[in-house]
C-alpha cells in the first residue's frame, strides 16, 4: 500500500514537473522503462498505461515547447530510425505472426524512443539528469538485491528483486548485465556529477552504489555476468590514467570473490569452459547452429520469437542416456536473437550501430580529452563505452538485443556528440554558407552585415556601475 | 522493508536531482563554449544574458 501510494505520487510528480519543463517527462518515460512501477505497484500503476501516458505526454510537449537546438543528424540516429522500420517490415514474413507482434509492439516502442531522446537531451545538465535517472531507477533494483546478497548470499535463479517472474529484470542474466552496464556510469557520476551537491564523501557513496551494482551482478550467479565483468576490467584498466592504483583495487576485488563468494558459485562459473557436459551451455549452442541453419534459408529472418519453432535434438547426459528432443529454445544470445529475427540486414544495422557508436565515443573521448571543459565529456564516453562493452560481452550469452538499455546508451553517445558538436559552435559569433542565410530569414534581416552577432545584450543603462572584482573584470575585457 | 528503502532511496535521490536539474537548467548556458587550458568551473550567466566572455550566450535554454 505504502510502496503503490509513493510510486503513484512520483508518477504525478513527473507529469506535473513535466507538462512545464519537457525534458522531465522524457526522464519519466526513462524511469517508468528501466524501473516499470506498473510492475511493481499494486493499485492504479498496474491498470494504466503508465508508459504510454509518459511516452505521449513528452513528444506532445518536446514539440509544443521545447523544439529548441536540434541535435545534427548523425549514422546512430539513422541506424536506429533504420532497425525501427525493419523491425517493423519483418512482421510481413512473420513465422508466427501473433507472438512476433506482441514483441515487437515494446521493441518497436523502446527503438523510437531512444531515436527521439537526443531530440530532448541536449544541454549538459539534461544529459545527467539522463544518467543519473537510469542509475537510480535501476538501483531500486540492485540496492536492496545487493544488500540481500551481502547478508545472506545470492543463488542461481533466486529471485532477490522487487519484480516477480523471470522476465524483464528479475530475469537473472539481464538483470546482471544492466548492473554492469550502470557500474561505470555511477563511477562517472560520483567524479563529475553537479546536480548532487558536492559533499566530502559523494565520490564514496556513488562508489557504493557501483559497488551493490557489481555485488548484483555476482549474486546473480550468471556466468555471462563473469564474463562481462573481466571485459570491463581489462578495458578499464587500458583507459585507467591510475594503473597501479588500478591494479590494486581489481587485485582486492578478485581476492575478495576468491575468498567471499560461496563455493557454489565457484562450482556455477567453473563450468564456463565445460560445454560439452553443461545442458545449459550445449542448450545455447545448438540454438545458435540452428539459427544459422534458419537464415540460409530465410535470410530475412523469421521476425520476433522465430526461436519457438526451433526443435533441438540434445545429446544423451546423465539424466537422458538415450538424449532429447526440445522445442521453442530461446536465442540466448543478443546476436543471434538479432539474427534469427531480422536476419542479416537486421543484424548489419545491428552491428553498424554497436560499431559506429563505440568508435564515435572512442573519437569524442579522444578530442574532450584536450580541453579542460570536457573532461566530463570525454569521462562519460568512456563510461558509456564501458558500459556498451559489458552488454557486447555478457550480451553474447543472454538475449536481450531489444532492452531499453542498449538503446539508451546509444541515445546517450548521439547526446553527447551532440552536445560538443554545439559547445564548439556556441563561440563563434558569425554564421557562414547556408547557415547565415537561415539566421537572416528566420530574424528577417537580410539587409543586416554578415557580421551580426546575435541580438543586442539587455544591459539596463540605469544599472550602478561594477564595483569590486566585477569592475576589474570588465577592465580587462574592455569594459562593460 | 529493504525493498521499501530501495524505492524510497533513489526516487527521493532522483527527485532531487531532477528539481536541482530544472533550476540549473534554465540558468545556465545549454552549451558552453570549450576553453583550451581554462578551468573547468563553469560559465556562468550575468543577468544581463552574458557569459564570462562578455558575448550574450544567444544559445542558451530557459
Amino acid at each position: 500500500m505504502l510502496r503503490s501510494s509513493w510510486l503513484l505520487l512520483l508518477y504525478l510528480a513527473f507529469l506535473g514537473l513535466g507538462v512545464t519543463t519537457p525534458f522531465v517527462m522524457t526522464l519519466g518515460y526513462l524511469w517508468v522503462d528501466t524501473f516499470r512501477p506498473q510492475d511493481v505497484a499494486w493499485f492504479i500503476l498496474n491498470e494504466l498505461p503508465v508508459a504510454m501516458i509518459m511516452g505521449a505526454g513528452a513528444v506532445v510537449t518536446y514539440f509544443a515547447l521545447d523544439r529548441r537546438s536540434p541535435p545534427p543528424l548523425m549514422l546512430p540516429s539513422v541506424l536506429q530510425i533504420s532497425m525501427a522500420v525493419w523491425m517493423t517490415a519483418s512482421l510481413l514474413w512473420a513465422e508466427l505472426p501473433d507472438q512476433a507482434l506482441a514483441k515487437w509492439d515494446p521493441c518497436f516502442k523502446d527503438v523510437v524512443f531512444a531515436a527521439f531522446v537526443p531530440l530532448v537531451i541536449r544541454s549538459r545538465v539534461q544529459i545527467e539528469a539522463f544518467v543519473q535517472v537510469f542509475v537510480f531507477s535501476l538501483a531500486a533494483n540492485y540496492v536492496p538485491f545487493g544488500i540481500k546478497v551481502l547478508i545472506s548470499g545470492g543463488g542461481y535463479g533466486t529471485n532477490l528483486g522487487l519484480a516477480g517472474g523471470n522476465s524483464g529484470l528479475a530475469e537473472g542474466g539481464q538483470l546482471s548485465t544492466v548492473c554492469l552496464m550502470a557500474v561505470p556510469l555511477a563511477l562517472f557520476l560520483g567524479r563529475h556529477g553537479q546536480l548532487i551537491p558536492r559533499l566530502p564523501m559523494m565520490n564514496i557513496a556513488y562508489a557504493a552504489v557501483a559497488a551493490l551494482a557489481f555485488v548484483t551482478a555476482i549474486g546473480t550467479y550468471e556466468r555471462s555476468a563473469l564474463i562481462g565483468i573481466v571485459a570491463m576490467g581489462i578495458y578499464m584498466f587500458f583507459h585507467s590514467r591510475r594503473k597501479f592504483l588500478y591494479g590494486i583495487i581489481a587485485g582486492m576485488v578478485v581476492i575478495a570473490l576468491i575468498v567471499g563468494t560461496a563455493s557454489s558459485w565457484n562450482e556455477r562459473v567453473s563450468t564456463i569452459g565445460d560445454y560439452q557436459s553443461d545442458g545449459s551451455a550445449m542448450t545455447r549452442i545448438l540454438v545458435w547452429k540452428w539459427t544459422l541453419g534458419y537464415v540460409s534459408t530465410h535470410p530475412f529472418g523469421g521476425s520476433f520469437d522465430a526461436f519457438l519453432v526451433n526443435t533441438i535434438d540434445m545429446p544423451g547426459d546423465a539424466l537422458n542416456p538415450g538424449g532429447s528432443v526440445q522445442h521453442g529454445r530461446a536465442y540466448h544470445s543478443i546476436y543471434f536473437e538479432v539474427l534469427g529475427e531480422l536476419g542479416w540486414p537486421g543484424l548489419a544495422i545491428f552491428l553498424t550501430l554497436m560499431g559506429s557508436t563505440f568508435i564515435s565515443l572512442t573519437r569524442l573521448s579522444r578530442k574532450c580529452r584536450k580541453s579542460p571543459d570536457l573532461v566530463w565529456a570525454a569521462d562519460l564516453a568512456n563510461a558509456l563505452q564501458t558500459g556498451m562493452l559489458a552488454f557486447m560481452t555478457s550480451g553474447a550469452f543472454v538475449g536481450i538485443a531489444f532492452q531499453p538499455p542498449f538503446w539508451y546508451f546509444v541515445s546517450l553517445g548521439i547526446c553527447l556528440r551532440a552536445y560538443v558538436w554545439h559547445a564548439e559552435r556556441a563561440d563563434s559569433s558569425v554564421a557562414t554558407g547556408w547557415r547565415l542565410t537561415a539566421q537572416r530569414a528566420r530574424e528577417g534581416t537580410f539587409g543586416e552585415p554578415s557580421g551580426w552577432a546575435g541580438p543586442p545584450a539587455l544591459i539596463d543603462p540605469r544599472a550602478p556601475p561594477a564595483r569590486g572584482w566585477r569592475a576589474s573584470a570588465e577592465t580587462r575585457r574592455g569594459g562593460p | 522493508m529493504l525493498d521499501l528503502l530501495g524505492i524510497m532511496f533513489s526516487s527521493i535521490i532522483m527527485f532531487l536531482v531532477i528539481l536541482r536539474a530544472i533550476q540549473m537548467d534554465s540558468v545556465q548556458p545549454w552549451f558552453k563554449p570549450p576553453k583550451m587550458g581554462a578551468d573547468s568551473s563553469g560559465l556562468r550567466l550575468r543577468p544581463n544574458g552574458e557569459n564570462q566572455t562578455g558575448r550574450r550566450d544567444v544559445t542558451r535554454g530557459g
